[in-house]
């Protein structure tokens, strides 16, 4: 029986009248690439916030590596990475390679294995020629690049990358794509989410779709296109986006005539 | 086709009009905390402001009254001098709402040509309301007297204080704008800082000089020619010829506003056009490999990564470097006076009370004022002590050790002053006992106060809170408590009763030692409780 990485049960998190998540269940097998779709504000931060401790849910279990992180929080963090989708969480006001030593630090690595991690990542993402200069000063990709390589630096098993395409060059979502096919091949497991979706069926084994705070619908990548849109026709879905729009706009309703005065 | 034009620019004025009065009302939407600082503050700066301008408008108007007085004409010369500075300075310090920011770099994204959005600026500055609570007193007075004449002075002096105010704008606006381009650079903006540290050092050391200076400067402005010159002077020279020649001064004031209007309009179209540059100057561009010698000694030989953080960050941040620079300069003046009042002789019976008072009020406000909102400087970079294996108890360890560290530092220089100062031994026994248990009840109070109530403190400005306004009042109540405490015990106590509260205090410190590990573990759950609270905040 293949283990289960992230293992979440009946998690529930509410602001107020607002019910982020609800009953929602995940399991991630280990040495997925595992992708959470969802439109706007259907939880996919949320849930990542909740898996990364940020933020603490109201009813249900989360259990990674097979521990509660309830309980065990600390050696669970030890073994993961996690990349957000702000790019503000970062020390601003450190230079790059100032936040991948601290980083470093943090995950308690020696001093040669920092420096010669973070030249290694550094040069991958190519912002050696940044590394003296504030985070603050960055600009939106290259944010998002040093926090890539903070995330990597202490080689963690599970990585979740919240909207890692966002703000990058082609350039570098090349070099991500590799990385992932990497990752990949080392057995880590990559929790990932996108609103391109055309990379989440590019890059990743397995695939859930979030909506108002429930999993709608989860299944590999390989059977997609054997799920079954229309039974009385018995026709399948032809891409993840068709799946997408099929589960996520349940009012079927474009408006685009709305526009016309455009 | 020009009417439709200017009824369009009217229009965008208006606009940017209602964006001023959203912006500063919306600034009292953010939070409960934040309406209440800004109500007081507002409050306090129209009370304020309505008693000084009340008080020169009287004046100018009594000074009317009487004509033939020779204090007259020097009078309103100096009233409006005074308001017309203090416009200037209150309106950009109180200033909530950035109009040089939001219409400086916003407008540009619009189909608006840069001379429009300087004229448009200046607009909103002279309607800023800060600057519009200056106007009405004196613009009542100077009105009440026109129409005292003739309604031809009024007409005349309803331009001539129209071109004033505008004029009023333009400089507001000018100096804005220069504040944003000298703080766009980070050299620019740590000059800046020093700057206005080594002026406060200077006024402080040299107390008698500087008030010699501020008499000086006082004793030319009644008198000075180049004061007659300046706008307030104008207007002044204007006003006072009410009484008499009015329209044959009119027009050689009307042309030097409408030409000083001009002027700084052409200033401030320079200086935003270079402000738009500098905005818009892409990454890479600013940096410097060269790094500080102090970063490179920190970086070497401080090995806990959080530490070393908030080193780094002491050492680049412009006002938290204020604030160490000010600790220092306190401790000197302290150093300062204890061996003065060696030297002299001075010291004897209680005088040592109020060194000991000044002391521990120190430890209190300076101290606290650094460690009582740990998380300020941190913003979204906060994420970091949560999602990493940090633990909640190490992370409070490691954020209190500045709290640690300038307590020591006070503990030691303090004991060095009263040692040279030849103190009672039982006086210096009550003062030291004093002193550890404020360290310990305010190591704790600091951390509960940095959890519960972060605040996100500017990172290179020198106005503004360094702290949440409930922490404000925290840090205010326990300072008078402790320093009406320590006031009473050394002034009503005997010296066995002196002896018995010091051990007391000794005790009572001993105990809270022991139960640091338990005091440490309830406030690491209080981290797990606030910790959103503290991201969401910060971020």
């Amino acid at each position: 029986m293949q283990l289960n990485i992230l293992d979440i049960e009946l998690l529930e998190v509410s602001f107020g009248e607002l019910k982020a998540l609800d009953n929602l269940n995940l399991q991630i097998p280990q040495g997925c690439i595992f992708g959470l779709i969802g439109p706007n504000g259907a939880g996919k931060t949320t849930t990542i916030n909740c898996i990364t401790d940020i933020l603490d849910y109201d009813l249900g279990k989360i259990k990674i590596f097979g521990k509660d992180l309830s309980t065990e929080g600390l050696a669970i963090k030890k073994k993961m990475g996690a990349l957000y989708e702000n790019t503000e969480d970062l020390f601003q006001y450190l230079t790059g390679e100032e936040y991948l030593q601290f980083t470093g630090e943090i995950y308690g690595l020696d001093k040669n294995t920092i420096i010669e991690r973070s030249n290694t990542l550094l040069d991958y993402f190519e912002l050696d020629s940044y590394r003296f200069m504030l985070i603050d000063e960055y600009s939106k990709g290259m944010r998002k690049k040093i926090a890539l390589a903070s995330i990597l630096l202490h080689n963690p098993d599970f990585i979740i990358l919240d909207e890692p395409f966002d703000g990058l060059d082609a350039l570098t979502v090349v070099k991500l794509k590799n990385l992932l096919k990497k990752l990949k091949e080392k057995e880590k497991t990559v929790l990932i989410t996108s609103h391109i979706l055309s990379y989440i069926e590019d890059l990743t084994d397995e695939v859930a779709v979030i909506n108002k705070g429930k999993i709608v619908f989860q299944s590999k990548i390989s059977e997609l296109r054997s799920k079954v849109k229309n039974a009385v026709t018995n026709e399948t879905y032809k891409s993840l986006e068709e799946i997408f729009i099929d589960l996520t706009n349940t009012k079927g309703e474009n408006k685009i005539e709305n526009l016309n005065w455009i | 086709m020009a009417i439709i034009n200017y009824y369009k620019d009217i229009k965008i004025i208006r606009s940017i009009f209602r964006l001023n009065k959203h912006v500063f009302f919306n600034s009292f939407k953010r939070n409960d905390t934040w309406l209440r600082v800004l109500t007081i503050v507002l409050l306090v700066y129209i009370l304020f402001h309505s008693i000084v301008s009340g008080g020169i408008a009287a004046s100018l108007f009594k000074s009317f009254m009487h004509p033939g007085d020779k204090y007259y004409f020097p009078v309103i010369n100096v009233s409006l001098f005074v308001l017309f500075v203090l416009n200037i300075l209150a309106s950009i310090y109180l200033s909530t709402s950035k109009y040089s920011e939001i219409i400086g770099t916003k407008l540009l994204y619009y189909p608006v040509s840069a001379f429009k959005i300087v004229l448009f600026g200046i607009f909103a500055a002279t309607a800023d309301l800060y600057n519009l609570f200056f106007v009405p007193f004196y613009a009542v007075t100077f009105l009440v007297i026109g129409y005292i004449n003739s309604f031809t002075s009024f007409l005349l002096l309803l331009v001539i204080f129209c071109l004033f105010v505008m004029l009023t704008g333009s400089i507001i606006y000018l100096l804005k704008n220069l504040y944003l381009l000298i703080v766009s650079n980070q050299r620019q903006k740590k000059i800046f800082s020093y700057a206005g540290v080594a002026l406060l050092l200077l006024i402080f050391i040299f107390p008698r000089e500087t008030i010699g200076i501020f008499e000086k400067v006082r004793n030319i402005l009644a008198v000075s020619k180049i004061v007659i010159y300046l706008p307030s002077g104008i207007l002044a020279n204007f006003v006072a010829s009410t009484t008499g020649t009015i329209t044959s001064k009119f027009l050689p004031a009307f042309v030097y506003f409408f030409l000083i209007n001009i002027l700084l309009f052409d200033l401030n179209r320079k200086i935003q056009k270079k402000l738009n540059r500098k905005k818009s100057i892409g990454c890479g561009t600013k940096f410097n490999k060269k790094q500080g010698r102090l970063v490179l000694f920190i970086k070497k030989h401080i090995t806990n990564p959080v530490n070393k953080k908030d080193l780094i960050y002491s050492f680049r941040s412009t006002r938290e470097l204020s604030n160490y620079l000010l600790l220092i300069y306190a401790y000197t003046l302290i150093a300062f006076y204890s061996f003065q009042m060696f030297f002299s002789h001075q010291i004897k019976g209680t005088d040592i009370l109020y060194m000991s008072l000044f002391f521990i009020a120190f430890h209190l406000i300076v101290i606290l004022k650094n460690c009582d909102n740990f998380f300020g400087y941190d913003y979204g970079g906060v994420i970091n002590y949560f999602n990493k294996p940090l633990g909640y108890s190490n992370l409070l360890k490691y954020k209190t050790s500045s709290f640690n560290f300038l307590s020591k530092f006070n503990f030691v220089i303090g004991t060095i002053c009263l040692i040279i100062l030849q103190i009672n031994i039982l006086d210096y026994l009550l003062f030291i006992s004093l002193l550890i248990i404020t360290y310990f009840l305010l190591k704790h109070l600091g951390a509960v106060l940095s959890i519960n109530h972060p605040y996100r403190i500017s990172f290179y400005g020198l106005s503004g809170m360094n702290v949440s306004f409930v922490t404000m009042l925290i840090i205010l109540i326990t300072t008078l408590l402790f320093l009406v405490i320590s006031y009473l015990l050394f002034k009503e106590l005997s010296p066995f009763d002196k002896a018995i509260v010091s051990l007391i205090f000794l005790v009572v410190s001993f105990f809270l030692f022991k139960l640091n590990q338990k005091i440490n573990s309830y406030l690491a759950n209080l981290f797990v409780n606030k910790k959103e609270k503290i991201v969401s905040t910060c971020s």
